[in-house]
């Protein structure tokens, strides 16, 4: 009983010491997440999702170097991002706008 | 259960060398899967040392008498409170809770971090894991706690009837966790200087830790003064033992530090103050271990000698000489960044309580050393007299009393001089006339008076500052007194919280001051039926029974009690005869107010019914416990302001 509760209690103290080299990858390189980061981070994917998408039908990516380029421009004249993500709930917010279009924080 | 705690300790160990080593190795080379294999390694430690302890406690509750710790401490007819205390009660029990608080620690410290300070987390937690290991490393080898003897005992030998009071339930354990709760600031200060860190971020960690440490220390030390005083029959609360010393000294450490860190985080000075008082708060405690369970100092609370001696001797060296190396090397970084301040001034008074402190407690350290020190050079060992030290530490603390009364009403810097007069007018009037009165119209001694004068003055300028906060703030918000009373501790609760502390510290020195001064002792020899008298109380004695229970058989004498003639109730002093010990035990009888006690010992008796005892009128001793409430109230209130203390110090 002792011998297996001992190899046990080593068993464990392994599996949590080398715990973070067993992680999954992906696991490793998130971290964790509360409720806003995670729709922040669901924007994110389906804005990636549609960019295949667009990219499969059209053989071009959504936003060529002319529409970054443009941002960089406005986010230089104004101090603002053409468009935004908000901090609060990960919402996009449009270029004029001051107050976040899904949670009213204001930008 | 046994096998498994011994294990646990082995596996703990093992756990917390690995810990140490990743968490420093991960700091310096930056291997961020070594660092969260060590932060986890902190959980684990905890875990394995907390399984060693529900091991020993599991073994006590179900009498396993195979195990020696149990059969020395615990026996059957022992209630389930007295059987849980049983783990502190023995050494290598107490050991094994001062190493579990130390690994509980570590993991609040992991816990509670701030970012502001987190590069100093893996150092802290790697110091952090040395001291547990230290302690892992002497229950293994030296006291283990789950020795098993060859023969099992029916019964195991109990408790030492002393040590059965709801004080042992809590004063050991609050003790141990301030002992304790000094590894912490003791490893932030290693990680700042490791980290070349003597800006202020750190500080708020560094309070919170130290007044933890410090509000554990003070419950403790009192409610060890109240079971001294209720347990052991000799009237008196403080004897200056060198285990009681050995609380004492940490504590007068802990505070000349809270003061010090107070003066690095407003004025950035007394840096090299700071850290050497984190040394010293964290080694005193294992030097006081070192000499009272190593056989080295007599005393009624020590513990025989294991041969643990060596081993902490070499971990406090290497604390020593390590710390002093770095302490060294980053001596450029301790600089203060301001110049001297006038004495007439907070800062000027703190450094000099700062100085008061130490000379108190170097004042405690030698005394408690002094038969060591006759040793070495030849004499015979013999512990110093309780008046030893009430001669040289007693004017030590008064004018630590007045210092606290000038600190309360003294502004920060530079202070003119006139207006600190007219801020003391009102203490000085309150004192010199409470002083007057008594000088003239009672016997008081004169140095009882002057006591009684100092205490008055630094109440009232704590009561005077506290009413100027609060007209102030009336004043500009329009806030009726309560209100802005309640506003000003809201707002500030480190300042009120001190105030409270200080406050505590002038109600027991009015509780010391009178039960040591007005103290009235009688020694009569009664027959039943005869009375004595001593103050306004009139004693009779009534007659005395016996009655034996499983464990004991007890002698009662019954004392009928009149105060100016009006019977005011019964009194039953015992003498208990544990049927383990050999030792009979003092039940005394305490009829205590706010004015006084009456207490009466039961000191011995003979076959005609004929039995002496002791009297004694002690006033204002119950002042001394509500002033132990005062400092936990004062002491919570200034830790509950963390929040806010730490961004304001981390946006400085």
């Amino acid at each position: 009983m002792t011998v297996a509760i001992t190899l046990l209690l080593i068993m464990v103290i392994l599996f949590c010491l080398s715990y973070p080299w067993l992680r999954p990858r992906a696991s490793t390189s998130s971290p964790r997440v509360n409720n806003s980061q995670a729709t922040s981070i669901k924007t994110l994917e389906d804005d990636i999702e549609q960019d295949i998408k667009r990219l499969r039908q059209t053989g071009k990516p959504a936003r060529g170097e002319e529409d970054i380029e443009q941002d960089i421009k406005q986010l230089r004249q104004t101090g603002k991002p053409a468009r935004g993500v908000c901090r609060k709930c990960g919402a996009e917010y449009p270029k004029e706008g001051r107050f976040c279009p899904q949670c009213g924080t204001k930008l | 259960m046994a096998d498994i705690g011994y294990i646990a300790l082995i596996l703990g160990f093992l756990v917390s060398i690995y810990t140490a080593t990743a968490s420093f190795v991960s700091q310096r080379k930056h291997y961020q899967k070594l660092a969260a294999s060590a932060r986890n390694g902190i959980y684990v430690t905890f875990g394995l040392v907390s399984l060693a302890v529900a091991a020993l406690l599991y073994a006590m509750v179900t009498h396993d008498f195979r195990v020696e710790y149990v059969a020395s401490y615990t026996s059957r007819d022992m209630s389930l409170p007295y059987l849980f205390s049983a783990l502190w009660a023995g050494n290598s029990g107490s050991l094994l809770l001062w190493g579990w608080l130390i690994s509980l620690f570590s993991v609040a410290v992991v816990l509670w971090k701030r970012a502001s300070t987190k590069e100093l987390i893996p150092y802290v937690s790697s110091v952090v894991m040395v001291a547990t290991a230290f302690f892992l490393l002497l229950l293994i080898f030296v006291v283990n706690p789950f020795t098993k003897l060859s023969s099992i005992p029916l019964d195991g030998t109990g408790l030492n009837p002393l040590l059965q009071n709801p004080g042992m339930i809590i004063h050991p354990p609050t003790l141990l966790a301030g002992f304790a709760g000094l590894t912490i600031p003791f490893a932030f200060a290693i990680a700042a200087l490791v980290t070349n860190r003597t800006d202020r971020d750190w500080l708020a960690d560094l309070r919170r830790w130290v007044l933890i440490s410090w509000i554990f220390l003070s419950i403790g030390n009192v409610l060890g003064a109240w079971w001294a005083y209720v347990e052991l029959g000799w009237g008196g609360y403080w004897a200056w033992d060198p285990v009681e010393n050995s609380s004492l000294i940490p504590w007068l450490v802990a505070t000349a530090l809270l003061h010090s860190i107070i003066m690095q985080r407003t004025r950035g000075r007394q840096k090299l103050w700071t850290i050497v008082l984190i040394i010293a708060a964290f080694n005193l405690p294992i030097l006081a271990t070192f000499l009272t369970r190593t056989g080295v100092l007599s005393s009624v609370h020590a513990f025989p000698d294991t041969g643990m001696g060596p081993l902490f001797l070499g971990f406090m060296g290497l604390n020593v000489i390590g710390s002093s190396i770095l302490v060294y090397n980053r001596r450029h970084l301790l600089q203060s960044d301001q110049a001297s301040d006038s004495l007439l001034s907070k800062e000027g008074s703190l450094q000099v309580s700062n100085i008061i402190f130490i000379i108190a407690t170097a004042i405690v350290l030698v005394g408690t050393l002094f038969p060591l020190l006759i040793e070495v050079f030849g004499g015979d060992k013999a512990n110093l007299q309780p008046h030893f030290f009430n001669i040289t530490v007693g004017p030590v603390f008064l004018v630590t009393i007045l210092l606290m009364g000038i600190c309360t009403l003294i502004g920060w810097k530079r202070t003119n001089l006139l207006t600190s007069l007219r801020g003391f007018a009102l203490p000085l009037v309150v004192a010199s006339i409470l002083g007057l009165t008594l000088a003239f119209a009672t016997s008081t001694a004169v140095w009882a008076v002057f006591s009684f004068s100092l205490c008055a003055f630094l109440v009232c300028a704590v009561l005077v500052e506290v009413y100027r906060g609060i007209m102030t703030r009336s004043k500009v918000r329009g806030e009726n007194p309560l209100k802005a009373f309640g506003g000003s501790l809201w707002s500030n609760k480190p300042r009120y919280g001190a105030m409270i502390v200080h406050l505590g510290i002038a109600v027991i020195a009015i509780g010391v001051i009178g039960s040591s001064a007005l103290q009235v002792e009688k020694e009569v020899s009664l027959t039943p039926g005869q009375s004595a008298t001593i103050n306004q109380y009139t004693i009779t004695y009534t007659g005395i029974q016996t009655r034996s229970t499983s464990s004991m058989d007890i002698v009662a004498a019954t004392m009928s009690v009149k105060n100016g003639g009006a019977l005011i109730g019964e009194m039953v002093p015992e003498k208990l005869f544990h049927h383990n010990f050999e030792q009979p035990v003092t039940e005394v009888a305490i009829r205590s107010t706010l004015r006084e006690d009456l207490y009466i010992a039961l000191a011995g008796w003979d076959a005609d019914g004929t039995a002496a005892f002791q009297i004694m009128v002690k006033p204002a001793v119950k002042w001394i416990w509500i002033g132990g409430g005062f400092l936990l109230c004062g002491g919570l209130i200034a830790l509950w302001t963390q929040k806010k203390l730490a961004l304001r110090t981390s946006v400085r």
